[in-house]
């Protein structure tokens, strides 16, 4: 077990600190003039704690949301490109940069091609479109997945807040979305906006209820709603000793293989991947709800899938893989190796089935994915129990 | 939704394929009604075929449907073949017994890859794509083009075969072989797929005959109806092969049918290539013809049917194209009915329908 | 699933993947593919069969003025040579098939297809490809002289219409045509009419058309299959992909 690199906290809190001190030099120095004595009492009023802090999180937000929506989204973005391509027998992106001669190439900068191309476009509104509902539903879809961020730990010490009942936090906001989608799709008043609209709030509702199952059973073998305890927990709990030894033993993957699995449906089902993207079914619907979007606004909404995706694969391997437990290296870079793992599962799995229905996903998740997560609960409950009274 | 709507899907829409609008009616998310529109890319290959003479309408045929377009060229030099009355040198119907042959298994290649990427399988549409590249690719050393290869011509072939012809395609079908085996696994092992096609658009085969179903669609019904096999023309009686056939009637046996046919269309390239004959490949044919001929092959979608005229000009008089899939759309609203909209992108990416030949 | 992360591992692992970079590495053809035309003027006659037979009418022939010591390819006939010019065919890309129509039934092979498939341009207008710009360079020609009717037509003629005018004669891009006296009288001159060489008659029909009093029609005749086609199968050259060659 190794320690980690950031404390995000306490960095954030050096750097306000620092910032703080330089301005209130500079307030001290010209208020040390006649006639700008009044901007001392203001430089008091910077140095005290409560303002300290109040920067101090404000600056770990915004490193958190650099991190997470700009490295790692691009990176998302780029890596589904390279790695569907390979699955697909093609090479994705290589070159972004016109050249007279192919002189190599990764094509990392095309997710900000793209973005530059989107930003030039029009903004079009539809004539029969709600306009201001239209116009909020990215931004509120975009917010909703950032929100999460707050509470998502990537180690113990790279997190922005240490929520007592994180976890509950973080599903809270991370399930607000099928409400925007809803509110896009029915913005842009169109046929096949409203069926996508409707039909991903059919398949979020249908699949929230699992996913908050799964995660319920891990809520009871941890003990715990808070993200770092769960992690912790991992680590400590003695089921299979054995393979203790190579660090990987107590993962919740071993004891909730069904929950896992239950999870990364209900993930697949949250992200709208393949095998449940019927709400934007190019086939069926056009785009169903992004259908109208053109522009920045289709960005955002296109870009949003990889956020949530990001997210998801960090909750995955949050909750079922150990969150950042590994051997020698630090735990960011566990934490991190974990979340493109389950990236590439995820990748994985959606381009190599088709899509499914609307009913047989309904059916799916309503008369299977339920009992089974109810069953999974018991499963828990019993692995707890037997713990507790010694059985294993 | 209460109401019934009306839904277009089409003439611009990822599912079509092509310019051609499916209006359905939708009650909820069930189909209650389906309309087919056809005529958009309505070209009027009829009327031009009156104005050129008998050399000229061959690469019209080729652009009549762009999937498959060696075997519309071929059709129609059969029917100008039993106007003139004449019969192409043995070597010659060989030879276009393996490029109808070849054009069949890229435009099932081409059907295989477009019903996927109706499913959402994008993964199967590539690699569907990568291997009619091959067949693709033998076309081309065969006839010098991709597409459009303008190959067949009254009396023959346009050309013989390039040396080493014969050893490539034995290389690329040991190759094709497995890599279909390995697809028909990929795919009937995958529950989602056939989840999306087992049961859906079910034609029975009363129906499909009371349609004017044919090709693929009618043998996915149950009905043995294939005209290499029924009404055999060029040399297609000398070869040994199996029409597929599956009784189910649903997207799924049609799948199956497509399927089973590249492996019958391999056999048949492979004994057509052991049982070559030498000799001539073309005979001339006349300029001028009077009288009628018409002749029917088997399409890869279906009967294709074409009718010629002559009245002693070097033009013909007339020409009257049947296309299969124009006569099968005919049967979709009653295979869309009572489905959900997700399935009409499953019912018409199995009937493999190509606009160009329904809107001629 | 297996089925995916197998072609995954593959592709990553053991070999490149499958597509090309097109613009920096170029797709093989073989050798009788069709792309852009190019015209052997050591071999052209200037007889416009290809713009007859052409199904989409793109072919268009252009006088090109020459010196009277022009020596890449034979002056297209009597016609010309008075005139110091060759007429060649020009192709109007943005309407052309790619049939190989032209190709097929060229009496003398000068038609052939290069390489270049990038022919896309930015105006209707540089899509006409112009007489010289197909030309084949003089030195890359093997300067064979064949001469076929693929046709299949030769020219009858009707005497008593023949006004004797030369027309044809002067008209015939092989010379297959003398004019001799005929039996019919003009001013107690005998009327001259064509004699044909049918052994080199090609069946352009430039003769019927440029008669003022249609005395000349086509007319079906039987030829040897073996010069009925040319289009000759090639040297091979590995083009199906290499897919199939690291099996």
């Amino acid at each position: 077990m190794s320690g980690h690199l950031v404390d995000l906290f306490g960095g954030s809190n050096a750097i306000a600190v620092f910032l703080i001190t330089i301005i209130n030099f500079i307030l001290r120095g010209i208020g040390s003039l006649p006639l700008f004595g009044f901007l001392n009492p203001l430089a008091d009023w910077l140095g005290t704690e409560p303002v300290v802090t109040s920067i101090a999180w404000l600056i770990a937000i915004t490193i958190m949301i650099t991190w997470a929506a700009a490295l790692h989204l691009l990176t998302f973005i780029w890596l589904e490109r390279k790695l569907v391509a390979r699955l697909q027998d093609r090479r994705g992106p290589m070159i972004t940069l016109r050249k007279d001669r192919y002189i190599g190439g990764t094509g990392y900068l095309q997710q900000i091609a793209d973005a530059l191309k989107l930003i030039q476009k029009e903004n079009i509104t539809p004539k029969a479109a709600d306009p201001w509902m239209f116009h909020i539903a990215p931004a509120f879809l975009i917010s909703t997945t950032i929100v999460v961020l707050v509470a998502l730990p990537f180690s113990e010490g790279f997190v922005v807040a240490n929520v007592p009942a994180g976890l509950l936090f973080i599903l809270a906001a991370f399930s607000l979305a099928p409400l925007a989608i809803l509110l896009a799709g029915w913005a842009q008043n169109n046929k096949y906006a409203m069926i996508g609209g409707m039909r991903a709030a059919a398949m979020m509702m249908s699949y929230e209820i699992p996913m908050i199952l799964a995660v319920i059973a891990v809520v009871v073998l941890a003990g715990s709603l808070n993200p770092i305890e769960i992690v912790n927990q991992q680590s400590q709990l003695s089921i299979l000793a054995p393979l203790a030894a190579i660090g990987i033993a107590n993962w919740y993957i071993i004891p909730q293989f069904l929950g896992f699995f239950i999870f990364l449906l209900a993930m697949l089902a949250e992200q709208e991947r393949i095998p449940f993207d019927f709400p934007e079914a190019e086939e069926e619907v056009v785009h169903g709800w992004l259908v109208e979007y053109g522009g920045m606004r289709f960005g955002m909404v296109y870009g949003f899938k990889w956020l949530r995706t990001f997210v998801a694969a960090a909750l995955v391997a949050l909750l079922f893989l150990g969150g950042w437990h590994g051997p020698v290296l630090p735990q960011e870079i566990w934490f991190i190796l974990k979340i493109y793992f389950v990236f590439f599962i995820f990748i994985w799995i959606s381009w190599s089935v088709p899509r499914i229905r609307i009913d047989q996903i309904l059916n799916i998740g309503w008369r299977k994915l339920i009992p089974l997560g109810l069953f999974n609960i018991f499963l828990a409950v019993l692995v707890v129990h037997a713990n507790a009274q010694g059985w294993i | 939704m209460a109401e019934q709507v009306w839904i277009n899907m089409g003439p611009q829409h990822p599912m079509t394929h092509g310019l051609w609008n499916l209006r359905v009616k939708l009650d909820g998310d069930t189909i209650v009604d389906a309309d087919p529109e056809m005529g958009y890319l309505h070209r009027g290959v009829e009327k031009l075929c009156e104005v050129r003479n008998y050399l000229k309408p061959i690469v019209l045929m080729d652009r009549l449907c762009y999937v498959s377009s060696l075997t519309w060229a071929h059709v129609y030099c059969k029917a100008v073949e039993n106007l003139m009355d004449i019969e192409p040198p043995p070597r010659g119907k060989y030879l276009n017994v393996i490029a109808c042959e070849l054009q069949r298994m890229a435009s099932h290649g081409m059907w295989l890859a477009a019903f996927l990427a109706d499913l959402g399988l994008l993964t199967g549409f590539l690699y569907s794509l990568r291997e009619r590249e091959l067949v693709l690719d033998l076309l081309q050393l065969m006839t010098g083009q991709r597409m459009n290869q303008n190959y067949p011509r009254p009396g023959g072939v346009h050309n013989d075969l390039p040396p080493g012809f014969e050893d490539e395609v034995r290389r690329v079908f040991r190759y094709l072989r497995r890599q279909y085996k390995g697809y028909k696994k990929f795919l009937e092992d995958s529950p989602t797929f056939l989840m999306r096609t087992q049961g859906v658009g079910v034609l029975r085969k009363e129906d499909a005959i009371n349609y004017g179903v044919t090709g693929p669609n009618l043998r996915g019904s149950g009905a043995r109806v294939d005209l290499r096999e029924l009404d055999p023309y060029d040399v297609y009686d000398e070869l040994d092969f199996e029409p597929v056939v599956y009784e189910e009637g649903d997207t799924y046996a049609r799948y199956k049918v497509r399927f089973g046919e590249f492996f019958e269309s391999m056999r048949i390239i492979e004994q057509a290539l052991d049982r070559l004959p030498q000799g001539p490949f073309r005979i001339k044919t006349p300029k001028r013809a009077e009288g009628e001929g018409y002749a029917r092959t088997e399409d890869p979608r279906g009967e294709a049917l074409i009718y010629i005229i002559g009245d002693g000009s070097d033009r013909p008089y007339r020409v009257k194209i049947r296309s299969p899939i124009f006569v099968t759309l005919s049967a979709l609203p009653m295979m869309l009915r009572g489905h959900r909209i997700a399935d009409v992108a499953s019912v018409t990416g199995g009937i493999d329908v190509c606009v160009g030949e329904i809107d001629k | 699933m297996m089925f995916t992360l197998k072609q995954f591992i593959r592709s990553t692992l053991f070999r490149r993947p499958n597509t090309v970079l097109y613009p920096y590495e170029r797709p093989t053809f073989p050798e009788n593919v069709r792309n852009q035309h190019e015209i052997d003027w050591e071999k052209c006659i200037g007889c416009e069969i290809c713009r007859k037979v052409c199904p989409n009418e793109c072919i268009y022939f252009e006088f090109v003025d020459v010196g009277a010591d022009y020596q890449p390819g034979p002056l297209r006939s009597e016609m010309d040579t008075i005139k110091k010019q060759v007429r060649r065919p020009a192709v109007d890309v943005g309407h052309c098939l790619f049939c190989g129509d032209c190709e097929e039934f060229c009496p003398t092979d000068a038609y052939g297809f290069i390489d270049t498939i990038e022919l896309a341009d930015y105006a209707r207008e540089d899509l006409y490809y112009h007489a010289e710009e197909l030309m084949k360079a003089p030195e890359a020609s093997d300067k064979e002289k064949v001469l076929f009717n693929r046709l299949g037509e030769n020219p009858i003629l009707q005497v008593d219409v023949c006004i004797g005018c030369l027309r044809c004669a002067r008209e015939c891009p092989t010379l297959c045509m003398d004019m001799v006296p005929g039996p019919n009288e003009r001013r107690d001159k005998p009327v001259p009419i064509p004699d044909i060489d049918y052994s080199r008659c090609i069946g352009c029909a430039q003769c019927v058309d440029v008669c003022p009093v249609n005395c000349l029609h086509m007319e079906d005749v039987t030829i040897d299959d073996a010069f009925f086609y040319h289009v000759n199968p090639q040297e091979l050259t590995p083009i199906v992909s290499t897919l199939v060659q690291e099996e």
